[in-house]
């Protein structure tokens, strides 16, 4: 009785498992997926693919309120030229990051994630796609070899415009040539500086030895995709920065004991600068020869319309000079809205220009503003500056062509049709009248407004889309007379030739060949400063020049409407802000560096 | 053959009779015994009519009345009242669930009165297990049930917080109050992984949401905790089981009840932000802090206009919180049931409705339309049972909903753009909001107004759900006797929409004309901004929708012999869900189990269980896609033990019990994330830009690394317990100590190397989390005369610690690991006072790279390495889920009153007040009544020394003055008054005369009263611009009527 209870029990547990899983009730997807092998089995596949290379492409101008495909979203909306002496972000919102640089608080957990300048996870996305390319593309079958090599070249290129873009702010870094998973990954802990930096050119070398990469893109649709001229580019302004004081000494910014070498090359070299100024006439021989060519239309330097084709637009437009310039999809109009001033075009004043940046130009004659007259020597607004009555644009007007088409000032026209006139100041009166921009208070941070980039979209933002000029012919130009003069005892007439050129098609005076060595190289740099304008250059330039003063001293203007309609200036110390030698270097992220596989952080983080 | 069959029915008619014989010899014995007379076939028939009450005298519908060895019976009515054809001299059963069973000799009387008293031990008492009922005596696993009648004390809409505080192990936090989306979080016995910990809910035996089932309709909630309880759950039952129980009908006259309440709800706490004046003065010092070479924005002039209000369109002093919200919002349910049923057929019909508003004004009334949140739920349900034979029940039950609700656009985006984090971002100085009609805005405050965030339109939401269950019961005694088969079939359907109405609008921004003379004012006119037309769109419709297929087979025994008890049962089922919107839409969530279970106990005494889930999850490869999970569990009733008894007594001691289980179950859910085995395939996705005119090329981009090795967690689970009652059962108290340890937690890897660069899988089971903790049940249950009054308390405790989670130890800075530590562990830095003197920034180390200055947040250099970074951070506070929780229950009766009060609270947690919450000024935001007392360089060295909040700041480039650390961590412990109930309930005798069988009015309030300490917002809301609707205070009035 008991145990025929027992075993009926047990009978019936033993049922449920005894009975095999019905295998196929729980499904299981196609395994016919999509895999790698798939990508590179047709050309039309392959093609696709390596317009992924580009999602990340460098950018210059950031997208506010980013959504999430548009790479290059740093500073929280911010863009790098707010943490320059070139500009500044709306003081009143505090969501732009580029306060805590300029504030001097940063730190590794976000200063290299998509909230501070750089994400640096973002460039080994890349690399990785390149080399995906690279390791696979020889698979495709119904592709030419000519073309195959091609892609090869874009995706090597690609490699070392990443590793250059890391290496300018980390110094040495670990060297991977390959794909890995996550079960085969070695420990690669960073090379040196030296190691990297021939690892980039090296790559350079072999990019400009593929006989099957163009110079140049040929079909319209194809701007935007790398081409030798990158190569030539990018290996000039690798060997600048390798040439210059940060990287080109003995000891480094900060004594990193036995990894010094992480951070610099350990010997003063002036051969650097001569390989830095070759790489740059060879890049300007290549260009020219292959179709390149400064944008210097007679008739439209004095109104620096030359400048405008060879920053901001693209070849169809007749910017001859662009090597390589990236785009954003369609239509950008909220990156617009980034570089306006509140008040005008729906600006959210992210990026507003310094009165600093306005001090980079000079009067067309070669002569200066005496901007510092208006100002009391403890910074604080001093003697007002008059204009006649009814011309507030006085001291401006005859400010360099250059600045005119990058900075927009109180008085100025801001378009023809309709005929606004930019206005930025207090009123005689606290009236507030229709169409005026009002008082400064919660508009914008400095009293002036960007006009670089927004050119011919001053009536509408629709249809707005900015060209990133990530390298142009006239950064040749410019590496070659820096290299060239710090390389020569004294400056010589190749290298003033250079500089004429750039000024020249901007309606400048030529340079004076009357400067020794140190004021050429001033000259050169106060050059760069106007020629490169909101061009990403500042940031970097100041960083191994090791000159990081200009960005501790900010200033802005009063300006004051009188009763009599004549305008006050007055120019006053805006902003102190912040500088620390560990800042040379760029840290890397917190998270990696406590990811065990030896990462060193770099000094002072 | 047929000779022998013949002899054979013949030697089975023999033993009935014999059997028969027996039977009625042993009855007769004991009837003679009892009432010394035998009924006989011969006397005397006669009609008697009784009625049944319980000790309050109140009459007791449905008793069953059963003439003692026969089968003539019936049961009472509705008044307690029966009337039966009996022999004189024949012995009466009276039974009712609940109560002892009497027996009651029928003599001469013909009108019986007979008293059923409560059965305290209520030996009978069954509880909801997974796929099946026991005992309450003899169950072995670690489970707690709530009855219906207690989850209707609350007055709410979510039945998820009608389980609040009312039994242990049941950890929560409400984090919104929005009508229709104001679930709140439940957690079985705390947190024990670092991945998914979201119990597995079930209605009537199928897995489904049980939120928004009417009360009414809810006959228990039982909730499984342990791993003997869980087992039969296998792979989805690590975190936990919640069995949501329906209604059913019982045999009887139909009984009508219907029960309604009408309510007003508040908000039970709004952050207090500054008036316009004070806002202005902490904006110009905020202003100056930044940057000392500023000019200040607001002039004294202006000042004093926001002071006196001379200027109120151009300096308006707004108090948003007023402008946009009522103090009071109306809530009405309704509901509706019958219940009754024959012999054969049993009914449960319900049908019930919700109507729910929000607290906001409505400025879309031109429209036509409204921005208030509204809910309004229609709930119905039918349960039937059918006895087609004695031997077979089909059990049908339809139940489901129809819900819609509104909110405004804001609300339902990101958390950034919710209306509530608006309100932080308009100061009082933005704008009056309205004037004359019109949306107003100035440009001082970066032209904001909140009410266009409010007005930007509305979304509705529908949401309708059908769940059909069908079952079959067949006794199989004919093979066996206890041997039962049973099968389900379910069908979901789940539909649901959402529809988004633009509502374009003009917003004005005015103009003050100069004035044409002096010392007069100049005329006012009005900028339209924008050239948007004034109405509602067409909505952008989203649907959802999806359907469930269940089906279960089973195969259960039960039998006695002797004092033996055994139980067996076998059950098989299967799942399949299909949802469009899903990753790999076109292969539907499918899970398979087979269940097993044997329980055996002796005497009710020892008790033994055997349960075991082998369970299948499409989350994993094929090959290694079920797992076995056992537990067992074993229980003693000492009190049951004769030398026990005799030791204690029991009039001390009446009911011990011990009992432990241990065992493994699983959970195969990180995310929802489907086949993280499978190599995730190139993806359409990205683009490349390129061409003259910019064009986006789609591309390629690879996909996610599969994991291959990928299976679940695995949770070792033991529970060590002691079911006591005491002094006659009048005291009870459960106590039970767990703990969980559970590996191949499903978690990210975090240690592979950035240039590795490749997408990893979202699963790897690397984790190892432990979690211990201890429950305890307490109860008084007495009464003086008419007084009945009762105290039950619970008391939860579980901590858990991360064993592993593929962290890379950090040895130089150790306390920064979180291994080791508890899940959720807030990291961040401790406070050690502001810079206050010249003296102090001269001591100071390096801050975060730079030289401090006054007025900056002091942290402690706690790996004393002479510099203050981020490597100073450690764990503060608690962890951000309540460690403890507990409620108090106080109730009493009497005549026909009855009150009951619910004091429920949470402990050992923390929250962190961060965003917009502890910065105010935040994008031309406002800022909290927290700002005055900031460390201000106006103020005097010991105002200073009290100061708890930091230096002011408009750009917050001083961040690091606003890191997470001890000074912005509060303790979120917390005491809620939460629930407090009062009715009277009008005895039938004076109502019988209308029909009606009883009435009860009753009064309740729901989180009247909360002692806190974060003080700023609710204690459960989220101190953060991530801020959602506020909990809602509710006072409810309603009345239950049955007829």
């Amino acid at each position: 009785m008991k145990i025929k209870h027992i075993i009926i029990s047990i009978a019936i547990l033993a049922s449920a498992f005894g009975m095999v899983s019905c295998d196929d009730f729980l499904q299981v997807p196609d395994k016919s997926i999509f895999t790698i092998d798939s990508v590179f089995a047709k050309k039309i596949n392959a093609d696709k693919y390596m317009y992924s290379l580009y999602q990340d492409a460098p950018k210059i101008l950031q997208n506010w309120g980013g959504s999430g495909d548009i790479a290059g979203y740093i500073l929280a909306g911010a863009s790098r030229t707010s943490i320059t002496d070139e500009a500044g972000s709306l003081a009143l919102q505090p969501a732009y990051n580029s306060h805590l640089v300029n504030a001097g608080n940063v730190n590794s957990t976000w200063f290299t994630t998509n909230q501070g300048e750089d994400d640096y996870a973002r460039h080994w996305k890349t690399i990785r796609k390149c080399y995906i390319m690279l390791e696979n593309i020889d698979n495709v079958p119904d592709m030419t070899t000519e073309l195959k090599d091609r892609y090869k070249g874009e995706a090597k290129i690609l490699v070392a415009l990443e590793y250059f873009e890391m290496w300018k702010r980390y110094g040495g870094l670990p060297i991977i040539t390959k794909t890995y998973t996550d079960a085969d990954y070695p420990k690669t802990s960073r090379s040196t500086l030296k190691e990297t930096y021939d690892f980039i050119i090296s790559l350079c070398d072999e990019v400009i030895a593929n006989p099957n990469l163009p110079a140049k893109t040929t079909l319209p649709l194809e701007f935007g995709r790398a081409t030798k001229a990158l190569a030539y580019g990018l290996k000039a302004r690798t060997m600048l920065y390798a040439a210059s004081p940060l990287f080109n000494s003995v000891t480094p910014y900060i004594d990193f004991g036995a990894n010094n070498d992480l951070i610099c090359f350990g010997n003063y070299d002036s051969n650097r600068w001569k390989a830095a100024r070759d790489a740059a006439l060879e890049a300007i021989t290549y260009c020219e020869a292959n179709g390149y060519a400064i944008v210097n239309d007679a008739t439209k330097r004095t109104t620096g319309r030359n400048y405008i084709v060879a920053t901001c637009k693209r070849p169809n437009e007749g910017n001859t000079e662009v090597m390589f310039g990236t785009t954003w999809a369609t239509d950008q109009a909220n990156i617009a809205v980034a570089w306006m001033a509140r008040g005008r075009m729906g600006g959210s004043a992210v990026n507003t220009p310094t009165h600093n940046s306005v001090e980079f130009f000079t009067n067309v004659d070669g002569t200066s503003v005496n901007w510092n007259a208006s100002m009391n020597a403890d910074g604080t607004a001093g003697t007002a500056m008059l204009t006649p009555a009814n011309q507030p644009e006085f001291y401006y007007k005859n400010l360099d062509p250059r600045f005119q088409q990058s900075i927009v000032y109180n008085g100025c026209k801001w378009s023809l049709t309709p005929d606004v006139i930019i206005q930025f100041y207090d009123g005689a009166t606290t009236a507030v009248t229709d169409g005026l921009e009002g008082p400064k208070k919660a508009k914008s941070e400095f009293m002036y407004g960007f006009r670089k980039y927004l050119n011919d979209f001053e009536k509408s933002r629709a249809g707005f889309q900015p060209m990133n000029p990530v390298v142009r012919l006239a950064e040749m130009y410019m590496i070659y007379a820096e290299a060239s003069n710090e390389f020569e005892s004294a400056p010589t007439a190749a290298a003033f030739d250079k500089i004429d050129v750039i000024r020249t098609r901007s309606g400048m005076p030529v340079v004076n060949r009357a400067l020794d060595k140190s004021q050429f190289k001033e000259y050169i740099r106060a050059e760069r400063a106007r020629e490169f304008f909101a061009e990403d250059h500042r940031y970097f330039d100041l960083r191994r020049w090791k000159t990081p003063q200009p960005f501790l001293k900010i200033y802005n203007m009063k300006i004051v409407k009188n009763a009599d309609n004549t305008y006050s200036y007055q120019k006053y110390l805006h902003q102190n802000r912040y500088w620390a030698d560990f800042w040379y270097l760029h840290p890397f992220p917190y998270a990696e560096v406590y990811k065990g596989y030896g990462l060193i952080q770099n000094p002072g983080w | 053959m047929y000779k022998r069959d013949k002899t054979s029915v013949l030697k089975v008619n023999f033993q009935k009779a014999f059997l028969l014989f027996c039977l009625v010899a042993f009855f007769g014995l004991a009837s003679a015994q009892e009432a010394n007379n035998v009924g006989s076939a011969g006397a005397k028939v006669k009609k008697i009519m009784g009625v049944i009450s319980d000790e309050k005298g109140e009459s007791i519908i449905g008793a069953s009345i059963i003439v003692k060895g026969t089968n003539i019976g019936t049961i009472t009515d509705m008044n307690g009242k029966f009337t039966l054809n009996v022999s004189e001299k024949s012995t009466l059963t009276v039974s009712y669930i609940g109560y002892v069973s009497k027996s009651v000799l029928v003599g001469a009387e013909s009108n019986l009165k007979i008293t059923l008293n409560e059965d305290s031990k209520n030996l009978e008492e069954v509880v909801v297990v997974g796929y099946g009922q026991q005992k309450k005596v003899t169950i072995t696993g670690a489970v707690s049930q709530i009855k219906g009648a207690e989850l209707l004390k609350s007055p709410v809409a979510n039945l998820t917080q009608a389980l609040v505080g009312r039994t242990a192990g049941v950890m929560s936090v409400q984090g919104s109050g929005q009508p229709g989306a104001d679930d709140t979080q439940l957690r079985i016995r705390g947190i024990g992984t670092t991945g998914t910990a979201t119990p597995l809910t079930l209605v009537d035996g199928i897995e489904r949401s049980f939120a928004q089932l009417d009360p009414n309709e809810i006959e228990s909630i039982s909730v499984l905790k342990d791993a003997s309880s869980t087992a039969v759950y296998g792979i989805r039952g690590a975190n936990g089981v919640i069995i949501v129980t329906t209604k059913k009908g019982a045999e009887g006259k139909a009984v009508v009840s219907y029960n309604g309440s009408y309510a007003l709800q508040s908000a039970t706490k709004w952050p207090t932000f500054l008036k316009a004046y004070d806002f202005a003065t902490v904006y110009n010092e905020a202003l100056l802090n930044d940057n000392p070479l500023t000019n200040a924005t607001f002039t004294p002039a202006e000042m004093q206009k926001f002071k006196d209000g001379s200027d109120p369109l151009f300096y308006p002093d707004t108090d948003w919180k007023s402008l946009l919200f009522n103090d009071y919002a109306p809530q009405n349910q309704h509901n509706i049931n019958i219940n009754g049923g024959t012999k054969n057929t049993r009914y449960f019909v319900s049908l019930g409705t919700i109507h729910q508003e929000g607290l906001f004004k409505n400025f879309l009334e031109a429209s036509g339309a409204t921005n208030n949140n509204t809910y309004d739920r229609y709930n119905f349900r039918s349960n039937i049972d059918i006895d087609f034979t004695p031997s077979t029940t089909v059990n049908f039950q339809l139940g489901g909903y129809s819900a819609k609700r509104n909110s405004t656009r804001g609300q339902e985006g990101l958390a950034s753009d919710g209306v509530f984090s608006k309100l932080f971002d308009s100061a009082p100085t933005a704008t009056i909001g309205m004037y004359e009609g019109k949306i107003i805005t100035l440009d001082r405050s970066g032209n904001r107004n909140v009410i266009s965030n409010l007005t930007d339109g509305f979304v509705d939401y529908t949401n309708n759900s059908l769940n059909i269950n069908l079952g079959i019961t067949q006794k199989l005694d004919f093979i066996t006797k206890g041997l039962t088969a049973r099968a389900k079939i379910a069908y979901d359907n789940q539909y649901s929409r959402s529809r988004d109405f633009a509502h374009n609008q003009v917003t004005y921004t005015p103009i003050r004309l100069a004035a044409v003379a002096p010392d007069t004012i100049g005329q006012i006119v009005f900028r339209p901004n924008g050239e948007k037309a004034d109405i509602i769109g067409d909505p952008t419709t989203n649907f959802s929708r999806s359907r469930q297929f269940y089906i279960d087979a089973a195969l259960e025994y039960n039998t006695t012999f002797g004092k033996n008890n055994i139980g067996a049962l076998f059950l098989y089922n299967q799942k399949k869900r299909y949802y469009h919107g899903l990753s790999y839409p076109e292969i539907p969530v499918g899970y398979q189990d087979f269940v097993g279970r044997i329980t055996y106990n002796y005497d009710s005494r020892y008790l033994l269980e055997f349960n075991m889930g082998r369970n299948g999850s499409e989350n994993f490869p094929k090959e290694s896609r079920f797992g076995w999970f056992p537990a067992l569990s074993a229980g003693w009733v000492a009190t049951s033990e004769p030398f026990v008894q005799k030791l204690i007594g029991t009039d001390v001691l009446s009911y011990l019990k011990i009992r432990g289980s241990y065992g493994q179950v699983g959970n195969d859910q990180m995310n929802a994330t489907r086949f993280m085995y499978l190599e995730q395939e190139y993806n359409a996705g990205g683009y490349g830009v390129f061409g003259e005119t910019a064009t986006k090329y789609a591309s390629y981009i690879e996909g996610k690394l599969g994991n291959p090795n990928i299976t679940w967690e695995k949770a070792n689970k033991m529970d060590i317990a002691a079911d006591m009652k005491f002094f006659k059962d009048k005291l009870s108290i459960n106590v039970d100590y767990f703990s969980e340890d559970r590996s191949n937690i499903i978690t990210t890897r975090k240690t592979v190397p950035s240039y590795v660069a490749i997408s990893l899988q979202d699963g790897y089971n690397l984790g190892i989390v432990q979690n211990k903790g201890v429950e305890i049940e307490g109860g008084w249950n007495s009464k003086v005369r008419d007084f009945r009054y009762w105290i039950n308390g619970n008391f939860s405790f579980a901590r858990n610690k991360i064993i592993e989670m593929d962290e890379t130890l950090n040895t130089d800075n150790p306390q920064l690991n979180r291994t080791g530590k508890s899940v959720g562990q807030i990291f961040g830095f401790v406070f050690d006072g502001f810079f206050n003197t010249a003296d102090e920034i001269a001591a100071a180390p390096n801050y975060f790279g730079k030289k401090p200055v006054l007025g900056d947040t002091k942290y402690m250099d706690v790996n004393k390495d002479g510099v203050v970074d981020q490597n100073d951070q450690q764990a503060i506070g608690g962890p951000t889920f309540p460690e403890i929780s507990y409620g108090v229950s106080v109730g009493f009766s009497y005549k026909g009153f009855d009150f009951s009060t619910l004091v429920q609270g949470s402990g050992n947690y923390s929250v962190v007040v961060t965003d917009r919450l502890y910065r105010p000024f935040a994008a031309f935001g406002g800022a909290l009544e927290n700002t005055l007392n900031r460390w201000s360089p106006a103020n005097t060295p010991e105002q200073n020394a009290q100061a708890t909040f930091p230096k002011l700041t408009v750009t917050y480039a001083s961040l690091q003055n606003y890191y997470t650390s001890t000074l912005n961590t509060y303790d979120a412990s917390y005491i809620r008054l939460k629930n407090v109930e009062l009715g009277y309930t009008f005895s039938r005798k004076n109502l019988s005369f209308i029909g009606i069988n009883s009435i009860r009015l009753f009064l309740t309030g729901q989180n009247l009263y909360t002692w806190d300490k974060l003080k700023i917002i609710d204690p459960e809301g989220n101190p953060s611009q991530s801020m959602k609707y506020p909990q809602m205070r509710v006072y409810n009035i309603g009345c239950k009527v049955q007829f």
